[in-house]
Protein backbone atom coordinates (compact mmCIF):
# COMPACT_ATOMS: atom_id res chain seq x y z
CA UNK A 1 0.00 0.00 0.00
CA UNK A 2 2.81 2.85 0.73
CA UNK A 3 4.99 1.54 -2.14
CA UNK A 4 1.92 2.47 -4.38
CA UNK A 5 1.10 5.87 -2.94
CA UNK A 6 5.49 6.59 -3.40
CA UNK A 7 4.74 4.95 -7.00
CA UNK A 8 1.83 7.52 -8.00
CA UNK A 9 3.64 10.68 -5.79
CA UNK A 10 6.91 9.59 -8.28
CA UNK A 11 4.54 9.91 -11.46
CA UNK A 12 2.75 12.93 -10.02
CA UNK A 13 5.90 14.75 -9.40
CA UNK A 14 7.42 13.44 -13.00
CA UNK A 15 4.17 14.48 -14.67
CA UNK A 16 4.45 18.13 -12.79
CA UNK A 17 7.70 18.12 -14.44
CA UNK A 18 6.99 17.39 -17.42
CA UNK A 19 4.17 19.97 -17.45
CA UNK A 20 6.42 22.60 -16.08
CA UNK A 21 8.96 21.55 -18.60
CA UNK A 22 6.31 22.40 -21.17
CA UNK A 23 5.52 25.68 -20.18
CA UNK A 24 9.08 26.83 -19.88
CA UNK A 25 9.10 25.93 -23.20
CA UNK A 26 6.38 27.82 -23.77
CA UNK A 27 7.55 31.08 -21.94
CA UNK A 28 7.65 33.54 -24.47
CA UNK A 29 3.96 33.61 -24.57
CA UNK A 30 3.69 33.56 -20.87
CA UNK A 31 6.04 36.60 -20.82
CA UNK A 32 3.87 39.44 -19.97
CA UNK A 33 1.95 37.90 -17.12
CA UNK A 34 5.19 36.11 -15.72
CA UNK A 35 7.67 38.87 -15.26
CA UNK A 36 6.12 40.49 -12.24
CA UNK A 37 6.05 37.29 -10.47
CA UNK A 38 9.60 36.15 -11.67
CA UNK A 39 10.70 40.31 -9.89
CA UNK A 40 8.98 39.72 -6.95
CA UNK A 41 10.13 36.05 -6.14
CA UNK A 42 14.04 37.41 -7.11
CA UNK A 43 13.52 40.26 -4.57
CA UNK A 44 12.19 37.87 -1.69
CA UNK A 45 14.79 35.09 -2.53
CA UNK A 46 17.51 37.18 -2.86
CA UNK A 47 17.48 40.94 -2.36
CA UNK A 48 16.30 39.95 1.14
CA UNK A 49 18.63 37.69 2.45
CA UNK A 50 21.42 39.29 1.45
CA UNK A 51 22.09 40.51 4.66
CA UNK A 52 21.93 36.27 6.48
CA UNK A 53 23.90 35.55 3.35
CA UNK A 54 26.13 38.12 4.55
CA UNK A 55 26.62 37.26 7.76
CA UNK A 56 27.07 33.45 7.35
CA UNK A 57 29.41 34.12 4.36
CA UNK A 58 31.64 36.38 6.68
CA UNK A 59 31.81 34.20 9.40
CA UNK A 60 32.76 30.78 7.32
CA UNK A 61 35.35 32.43 5.31
CA UNK A 62 36.76 33.98 8.56
CA UNK A 63 36.13 30.82 10.62
CA UNK A 64 37.72 28.91 7.76
CA UNK A 65 41.32 30.90 7.90
CA UNK A 66 41.26 30.65 11.64
CA UNK A 67 41.23 26.93 12.22
CA UNK A 68 43.61 26.37 8.86
CA UNK A 69 45.83 29.14 10.09
CA UNK A 70 46.17 27.56 13.45
CA UNK A 71 46.56 24.46 11.92
CA UNK A 72 48.89 24.99 8.84
CA UNK A 73 51.29 27.70 10.54
CA UNK A 74 52.51 25.00 13.08
CA UNK A 75 54.37 23.43 9.44
CA UNK A 76 54.85 26.65 7.79
CA UNK A 77 52.53 26.14 5.20
CA UNK A 78 50.14 29.13 6.00
CA UNK A 79 50.16 29.33 1.86
CA UNK A 80 47.52 26.30 1.94
CA UNK A 81 44.77 27.84 3.87
CA UNK A 82 43.83 29.75 0.93
CA UNK A 83 43.48 26.59 -1.24
CA UNK A 84 41.18 25.47 1.70
CA UNK A 85 39.27 28.08 1.12
CA UNK A 86 38.93 27.64 -2.39
CA UNK A 87 38.27 23.89 -1.89
CA UNK A 88 36.43 23.72 0.98
CA UNK A 89 33.98 27.38 1.02
CA UNK A 90 34.04 28.21 -2.93
CA UNK A 91 33.77 25.09 -4.49
CA UNK A 92 31.68 22.65 -1.99
CA UNK A 93 29.95 25.36 1.36
CA UNK A 94 28.63 28.47 -0.79
CA UNK A 95 26.42 26.38 -2.64
CA UNK A 96 24.99 24.55 -0.07
CA UNK A 97 24.88 26.58 2.81
CA UNK A 98 22.90 29.45 0.12
CA UNK A 99 20.83 26.10 -0.81
CA UNK A 100 19.70 25.74 3.10
CA UNK A 101 18.96 29.14 3.67
CA UNK A 102 17.17 29.63 0.61
CA UNK A 103 14.84 26.39 1.83
CA UNK A 104 14.31 27.67 5.06
CA UNK A 105 13.29 30.73 3.56
CA UNK A 106 11.61 30.40 0.00
CA UNK A 107 11.22 26.83 -0.11
CA UNK A 108 8.81 27.16 2.85
CA UNK A 109 7.06 30.26 1.60
CA UNK A 110 6.87 29.12 -1.81
CA UNK A 111 5.29 25.71 -0.67
CA UNK A 112 3.02 27.77 1.80
CA UNK A 113 1.80 30.22 -0.47
CA UNK A 114 1.15 27.79 -3.40
CA UNK A 115 -0.77 25.61 -0.90
CA UNK A 116 -3.36 28.19 0.57
CA UNK A 117 -3.30 29.32 -2.88
CA UNK A 118 -5.01 25.93 -4.07
CA UNK A 119 -6.77 26.26 -0.90
CA UNK A 120 -8.78 29.44 -1.16
CA UNK A 121 -9.61 28.18 -5.15
CA UNK A 122 -6.99 30.49 -6.97
CA UNK A 123 -5.92 27.94 -9.34
CA UNK A 124 -9.28 27.68 -10.34
CA UNK A 125 -9.07 31.35 -10.86
CA UNK A 126 -6.31 31.65 -13.08
CA UNK A 127 -7.68 28.57 -14.88
CA UNK A 128 -11.03 30.51 -15.26
CA UNK A 129 -8.43 33.23 -17.12
CA UNK A 130 -7.16 30.67 -19.43
CA UNK A 131 -3.90 31.17 -17.49
CA UNK A 132 -1.86 27.90 -16.47
CA UNK A 133 -1.27 27.74 -12.65
CA UNK A 134 2.04 26.12 -13.95
CA UNK A 135 3.11 28.60 -16.55
CA UNK A 136 2.36 31.67 -14.16
CA UNK A 137 3.11 30.48 -10.71
CA UNK A 138 5.43 27.49 -10.50
CA UNK A 139 7.57 28.67 -14.02
CA UNK A 140 7.69 32.20 -12.60
CA UNK A 141 9.08 31.48 -9.53
CA UNK A 142 11.47 28.60 -10.74
CA UNK A 143 13.35 31.20 -12.77
CA UNK A 144 13.27 33.49 -10.17
CA UNK A 145 14.58 31.16 -7.04
CA UNK A 146 17.64 29.89 -9.89
CA UNK A 147 18.34 33.71 -10.59
CA UNK A 148 18.22 34.41 -6.49
CA UNK A 149 20.54 31.52 -6.07
CA UNK A 150 23.51 32.15 -8.39
CA UNK A 151 23.61 36.18 -7.40
CA UNK A 152 23.80 34.91 -3.51
CA UNK A 153 26.16 31.69 -4.24
CA UNK A 154 28.42 34.70 -5.72
CA UNK A 155 27.80 37.20 -3.20
CA UNK A 156 28.62 34.74 -0.67
CA UNK A 157 32.05 33.94 -2.49
CA UNK A 158 33.06 37.03 -2.45
CA UNK A 159 31.92 37.81 1.43
CA UNK A 160 33.43 34.62 2.71
CA UNK A 161 36.92 35.55 0.81
CA UNK A 162 36.83 39.10 2.18
CA UNK A 163 35.79 37.55 5.51
CA UNK A 164 38.79 35.30 4.93
CA UNK A 165 41.33 38.44 4.27
CA UNK A 166 39.88 40.01 7.72
CA UNK A 167 40.43 37.29 9.58
CA UNK A 168 43.93 36.63 8.25
CA UNK A 169 44.85 40.41 9.59
CA UNK A 170 44.27 38.93 13.56
CA UNK A 171 47.10 36.16 12.48
CA UNK A 172 49.77 38.01 9.79
CA UNK A 173 49.02 41.26 8.42
CA UNK A 174 49.45 39.96 5.11
CA UNK A 175 48.19 42.82 2.31
CA UNK A 176 44.68 42.84 0.46
CA UNK A 177 46.72 42.93 -2.85
CA UNK A 178 48.96 39.97 -1.43
CA UNK A 179 45.98 37.62 -0.32
CA UNK A 180 44.05 38.27 -3.54
CA UNK A 181 47.07 36.93 -5.57
CA UNK A 182 47.42 33.86 -3.68
CA UNK A 183 43.80 33.22 -3.99
CA UNK A 184 43.98 33.85 -7.40
CA UNK A 185 47.06 31.53 -7.83
CA UNK A 186 44.74 28.58 -6.80
CA UNK A 187 41.12 29.03 -7.69
CA UNK A 188 40.64 27.71 -11.05
CA UNK A 189 37.84 28.22 -14.14
CA UNK A 190 36.36 24.66 -12.96
CA UNK A 191 35.92 25.48 -9.83
CA UNK A 192 34.27 28.63 -10.04
CA UNK A 193 31.87 27.04 -12.97
CA UNK A 194 31.01 24.41 -10.61
CA UNK A 195 30.13 26.80 -8.20
CA UNK A 196 27.85 28.69 -10.39
CA UNK A 197 26.31 25.41 -12.04
CA UNK A 198 25.46 23.81 -8.55
CA UNK A 199 23.79 27.22 -7.39
CA UNK A 200 21.58 27.27 -10.85
CA UNK A 201 20.46 23.40 -10.16
CA UNK A 202 20.42 23.94 -6.50
CA UNK A 203 17.47 26.83 -7.50
CA UNK A 204 16.19 24.70 -9.91
CA UNK A 205 15.49 21.43 -7.26
CA UNK A 206 14.36 23.85 -4.44
CA UNK A 207 11.73 25.83 -6.51
CA UNK A 208 10.90 22.56 -8.26
CA UNK A 209 9.80 20.39 -4.93
CA UNK A 210 8.17 23.42 -2.97
CA UNK A 211 6.13 24.42 -5.67
CA UNK A 212 5.18 20.70 -6.79
CA UNK A 213 4.14 20.38 -2.77
CA UNK A 214 2.44 23.41 -2.39
CA UNK A 215 0.12 22.40 -5.76
CA UNK A 216 -0.14 18.94 -4.23
CA UNK A 217 -2.66 20.53 -1.66
CA UNK A 218 -5.97 19.24 -2.31
CA UNK A 219 -8.46 20.74 -0.21
CA UNK A 220 -7.64 21.41 3.59
CA UNK A 221 -5.51 23.72 5.47
CA UNK A 222 -4.27 21.42 7.21
CA UNK A 223 -2.15 20.17 4.34
CA UNK A 224 -0.32 23.04 3.87
CA UNK A 225 2.17 22.77 7.12
CA UNK A 226 2.36 18.93 6.13
CA UNK A 227 3.22 19.84 2.19
CA UNK A 228 6.04 22.51 3.21
CA UNK A 229 7.77 20.13 5.83
CA UNK A 230 7.72 17.51 2.72
CA UNK A 231 8.88 20.15 0.86
CA UNK A 232 11.97 20.87 3.06
CA UNK A 233 12.76 17.51 3.68
CA UNK A 234 12.93 16.41 0.25
CA UNK A 235 14.91 19.44 -1.18
CA UNK A 236 17.50 19.08 1.30
CA UNK A 237 17.83 15.55 -0.31
CA UNK A 238 17.58 16.43 -3.29
CA UNK A 239 20.39 19.09 -3.08
CA UNK A 240 22.27 17.00 -1.58
CA UNK A 241 22.64 14.37 -3.73
CA UNK A 242 22.89 17.08 -6.69
CA UNK A 243 25.65 18.10 -4.96
CA UNK A 244 27.60 15.03 -4.64
CA UNK A 245 26.76 14.00 -8.51
CA UNK A 246 28.18 17.60 -10.36
CA UNK A 247 31.28 17.18 -7.75
CA UNK A 248 31.75 13.95 -8.83
CA UNK A 249 31.32 14.41 -12.69
CA UNK A 250 33.85 17.45 -12.43
CA UNK A 251 36.25 15.35 -10.21
CA UNK A 252 36.28 12.62 -12.90
CA UNK A 253 36.90 14.99 -15.84
CA UNK A 254 39.16 17.12 -14.06
CA UNK B 1 -24.70 32.21 -27.94
CA UNK B 2 -26.03 28.26 -27.87
CA UNK B 3 -24.99 25.78 -25.31
CA UNK B 4 -25.65 22.26 -25.88
CA UNK B 5 -24.60 19.68 -22.75
CA UNK B 6 -25.48 16.37 -24.42
CA UNK B 7 -24.87 13.76 -21.76
CA UNK B 8 -22.52 15.30 -20.26
CA UNK B 9 -20.06 13.72 -17.30
CA UNK B 10 -17.61 15.79 -15.62
CA UNK B 11 -14.88 14.86 -12.91
CA UNK B 12 -16.98 17.20 -10.84
CA UNK B 13 -20.58 17.08 -10.77
CA UNK B 14 -22.44 16.57 -13.49
CA UNK B 15 -23.43 12.91 -14.66
CA UNK B 16 -25.05 12.10 -17.62
CA UNK B 17 -26.74 15.54 -17.94
CA UNK B 18 -28.23 17.22 -20.75
CA UNK B 19 -29.66 20.09 -21.61
CA UNK B 20 -29.83 23.01 -24.55
CA UNK B 21 -30.28 26.95 -23.81
CA UNK B 22 -29.77 29.40 -26.29
CA UNK B 23 -27.98 32.19 -23.79
CA UNK B 24 -29.45 35.45 -24.52
CA UNK B 25 -30.40 37.76 -22.49
CA UNK B 26 -30.69 37.04 -18.66
CA UNK B 27 -31.47 33.21 -17.55
CA UNK B 28 -31.16 32.27 -14.53
CA UNK B 29 -30.68 28.47 -13.21
CA UNK B 30 -32.11 27.16 -10.39
CA UNK B 31 -30.75 24.87 -8.39
CA UNK B 32 -31.68 23.96 -4.35
CA UNK B 33 -28.38 22.19 -4.02
CA UNK B 34 -26.04 24.94 -5.67
CA UNK B 35 -23.73 21.86 -6.53
CA UNK B 36 -25.39 21.06 -9.87
CA UNK B 37 -25.07 24.75 -11.30
CA UNK B 38 -21.63 25.47 -9.70
CA UNK B 39 -20.92 22.49 -11.93
CA UNK B 40 -22.38 23.55 -14.92
CA UNK B 41 -20.90 27.08 -14.22
CA UNK B 42 -17.17 25.23 -14.35
CA UNK B 43 -17.30 22.93 -16.75
CA UNK B 44 -18.47 25.78 -19.08
CA UNK B 45 -15.02 27.41 -17.82
CA UNK B 46 -12.69 24.79 -18.16
CA UNK B 47 -12.47 24.28 -14.67
CA UNK B 48 -14.27 20.60 -14.33
CA UNK B 49 -12.62 18.00 -16.69
CA UNK B 50 -15.32 16.67 -19.39
CA UNK B 51 -15.22 12.62 -18.91
CA UNK B 52 -17.82 11.55 -21.33
CA UNK B 53 -20.83 13.19 -23.59
CA UNK B 54 -20.47 16.14 -25.96
CA UNK B 55 -20.37 19.94 -24.98
CA UNK B 56 -20.47 21.99 -27.61
CA UNK B 57 -20.77 26.16 -28.44
CA UNK B 58 -23.04 27.52 -31.09
CA UNK B 59 -22.63 23.55 -32.77
CA UNK B 60 -18.75 23.67 -32.34
CA UNK B 61 -17.54 20.78 -30.20
CA UNK B 62 -16.17 22.67 -26.87
CA UNK B 63 -12.62 21.60 -27.35
CA UNK B 64 -12.31 22.89 -31.01
CA UNK B 65 -14.18 25.99 -29.89
CA UNK B 66 -10.99 27.49 -28.58
CA UNK B 67 -8.79 27.54 -31.65
CA UNK B 68 -10.82 30.41 -32.86
CA UNK B 69 -11.47 31.89 -29.62
CA UNK B 70 -10.18 33.30 -26.67
CA UNK B 71 -11.91 31.66 -23.39
CA UNK B 72 -12.10 36.07 -21.76
CA UNK B 73 -13.72 37.30 -24.53
CA UNK B 74 -16.20 34.18 -24.52
CA UNK B 75 -16.98 33.95 -20.63
CA UNK B 76 -16.62 36.14 -18.09
CA UNK B 77 -16.42 34.33 -14.31
CA UNK B 78 -17.85 35.79 -11.35
CA UNK B 79 -17.08 33.42 -8.82
CA UNK B 80 -19.54 32.74 -5.38
CA UNK B 81 -16.61 33.56 -2.93
CA UNK B 82 -15.33 37.03 -5.33
CA UNK B 83 -11.77 35.36 -5.04
CA UNK B 84 -8.79 37.46 -6.18
CA UNK B 85 -4.60 36.37 -6.59
CA UNK B 86 -3.90 36.86 -2.88
CA UNK B 87 -0.06 37.55 -3.90
CA UNK B 88 -1.06 40.69 -6.21
CA UNK B 89 -3.44 44.26 -5.32
CA UNK B 90 -6.84 44.72 -6.55
CA UNK B 91 -5.71 46.78 -9.04
CA UNK B 92 -3.07 43.84 -10.38
CA UNK B 93 -5.99 41.19 -10.05
CA UNK B 94 -7.86 43.57 -12.07
CA UNK B 95 -4.90 43.90 -15.04
CA UNK B 96 -3.64 40.31 -15.13
CA UNK B 97 -6.23 38.82 -17.67
CA UNK B 98 -7.54 42.47 -18.69
CA UNK B 99 -3.64 42.30 -19.87
CA UNK B 100 -4.15 38.82 -21.44
CA UNK B 101 -7.59 39.79 -23.24
CA UNK B 102 -6.53 43.26 -24.79
CA UNK B 103 -3.35 42.69 -25.58
CA UNK B 104 -2.70 45.66 -27.87
CA UNK B 105 -5.00 48.49 -25.19
CA UNK B 106 -3.24 50.55 -23.46
CA UNK B 107 -3.17 50.51 -19.57
CA UNK B 108 -4.75 54.20 -20.04
CA UNK B 109 -7.89 52.84 -21.06
CA UNK B 110 -7.94 50.35 -18.32
CA UNK B 111 -8.09 53.32 -15.72
CA UNK B 112 -10.67 54.61 -17.66
CA UNK B 113 -12.94 51.68 -17.99
CA UNK B 114 -11.87 50.63 -14.07
CA UNK B 115 -13.31 53.99 -12.99
CA UNK B 116 -16.18 53.68 -15.02
CA UNK B 117 -17.49 50.29 -13.34
CA UNK B 118 -16.19 51.60 -9.99
CA UNK B 119 -18.55 54.42 -10.10
CA UNK B 120 -21.19 52.27 -11.28
CA UNK B 121 -21.34 50.28 -8.48
CA UNK B 122 -20.52 52.85 -6.42
CA UNK B 123 -17.24 51.49 -4.81
CA UNK B 124 -14.69 53.53 -2.94
CA UNK B 125 -12.12 51.85 -2.20
CA UNK B 126 -7.77 51.63 -2.32
CA UNK B 127 -7.43 49.04 -5.22
CA UNK B 128 -3.61 49.04 -4.50
CA UNK B 129 -4.71 46.85 -1.88
CA UNK B 130 -4.18 43.45 -1.33
CA UNK B 131 -7.44 41.49 -1.18
CA UNK B 132 -6.96 40.22 2.29
CA UNK B 133 -7.29 44.44 3.37
CA UNK B 134 -10.93 44.67 1.87
CA UNK B 135 -14.15 42.89 3.31
CA UNK B 136 -15.70 40.24 1.58
CA UNK B 137 -18.37 42.33 -0.19
CA UNK B 138 -15.71 44.38 -2.06
CA UNK B 139 -13.47 41.28 -3.17
CA UNK B 140 -17.18 40.01 -4.75
CA UNK B 141 -18.11 43.41 -6.01
CA UNK B 142 -14.39 43.71 -7.46
CA UNK B 143 -15.22 40.22 -9.27
CA UNK B 144 -17.74 41.93 -10.91
CA UNK B 145 -15.91 44.78 -11.89
CA UNK B 146 -12.70 42.31 -13.19
CA UNK B 147 -14.93 40.06 -15.23
CA UNK B 148 -17.28 42.76 -16.91
CA UNK B 149 -14.04 44.95 -17.78
CA UNK B 150 -13.02 42.30 -20.07
CA UNK B 151 -16.96 42.56 -22.06
CA UNK B 152 -17.54 38.60 -22.25
CA UNK B 153 -19.99 37.69 -24.70
CA UNK B 154 -21.47 35.95 -21.64
CA UNK B 155 -21.14 36.66 -18.04
CA UNK B 156 -21.38 33.57 -15.78
CA UNK B 157 -22.44 34.37 -11.90
CA UNK B 158 -22.33 31.81 -9.51
CA UNK B 159 -24.58 32.68 -6.49
CA UNK B 160 -24.58 36.26 -6.90
CA UNK B 161 -25.58 36.85 -3.14
CA UNK B 162 -22.90 34.98 -1.00
CA UNK B 163 -21.00 36.71 1.46
CA UNK B 164 -23.17 39.96 1.28
CA UNK B 165 -25.87 40.69 4.07
CA UNK B 166 -29.01 42.58 3.02
CA UNK B 167 -27.98 46.13 1.94
CA UNK B 168 -25.28 44.92 -0.13
CA UNK B 169 -27.93 42.51 -1.97
CA UNK B 170 -30.57 45.38 -2.92
CA UNK B 171 -27.22 47.39 -4.32
CA UNK B 172 -26.42 44.16 -6.09
CA UNK B 173 -30.10 43.03 -7.26
CA UNK B 174 -30.20 46.67 -8.54
CA UNK B 175 -27.21 46.80 -10.55
CA UNK B 176 -27.85 43.22 -12.50
CA UNK B 177 -31.25 44.34 -12.68
CA UNK B 178 -29.43 47.67 -14.89
CA UNK B 179 -26.75 45.24 -16.26
CA UNK B 180 -28.51 42.54 -17.87
CA UNK B 181 -30.36 45.25 -20.41
CA UNK B 182 -26.69 45.07 -22.11
CA UNK B 183 -25.01 41.88 -21.10
CA UNK B 184 -26.22 38.66 -21.42
CA UNK B 185 -26.50 36.95 -18.08
CA UNK B 186 -26.47 33.39 -16.64
CA UNK B 187 -26.72 33.18 -12.82
CA UNK B 188 -26.73 30.38 -11.02
CA UNK B 189 -29.12 30.68 -7.85
CA UNK B 190 -31.74 29.43 -5.30
CA UNK B 191 -32.55 33.21 -4.38
CA UNK B 192 -36.51 33.71 -5.09
CA UNK B 193 -34.81 37.12 -6.23
CA UNK B 194 -33.36 35.41 -9.37
CA UNK B 195 -36.09 33.45 -9.73
CA UNK B 196 -39.43 35.36 -9.87
CA UNK B 197 -39.85 38.35 -12.03
CA UNK B 198 -36.06 38.98 -12.56
CA UNK B 199 -34.76 36.55 -15.53
CA UNK B 200 -35.79 35.97 -19.01
CA UNK B 201 -36.48 32.49 -18.53
CA UNK B 202 -35.81 30.23 -15.48
CA UNK B 203 -34.26 27.05 -16.04
CA UNK B 204 -34.89 24.39 -12.92
CA UNK B 205 -31.83 22.41 -12.60
CA UNK B 206 -33.87 19.79 -10.01
CA UNK B 207 -35.85 19.18 -13.41
CA UNK B 208 -32.97 18.72 -15.74
CA UNK B 209 -30.74 16.56 -13.80
CA UNK B 210 -30.99 12.67 -14.11
CA UNK B 211 -28.55 11.93 -11.66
Amino acid sequence: MIQEQRKKSLTDFFLFLAETLGELLRLRNNRHVSSQVVMRQILFTGVEALPLIGFIALAIGGLTIMQGYAFLSNFGQGIWVHIILVRVVVSELSGIITALVVIARSGTAISTELGNMVVSREMKLLKSFGISPVGYLVVSRILGVMVAMLVLTLYFNIIAVLGGWLFSQFFNHLEFRAFINDFLAVISLSQVLMSLIKSIVFGWIIALTASYQGMSVRQASTEVPQRTIKAVVSSIFAVIIADITISWIFWMFS
Amino acid sequence: MQIVFDHICTYGGLRDFSLELQAEGCISLYDPSEKLSASLLSTLVGLEDICGGKLSLDGIDYADYWQNHQLLETFGYVFDEGIMLSNLTLKENLLLPWRKRFDNESDKLFETELQNWLSRLDLNLDINLRPALVSAAERKFMGFVRALMLKPRLLLIDDPYYLLNKGERQKLNGFLRELKRNVNLLIASADDDFIIGFASRVISLQDVSPA
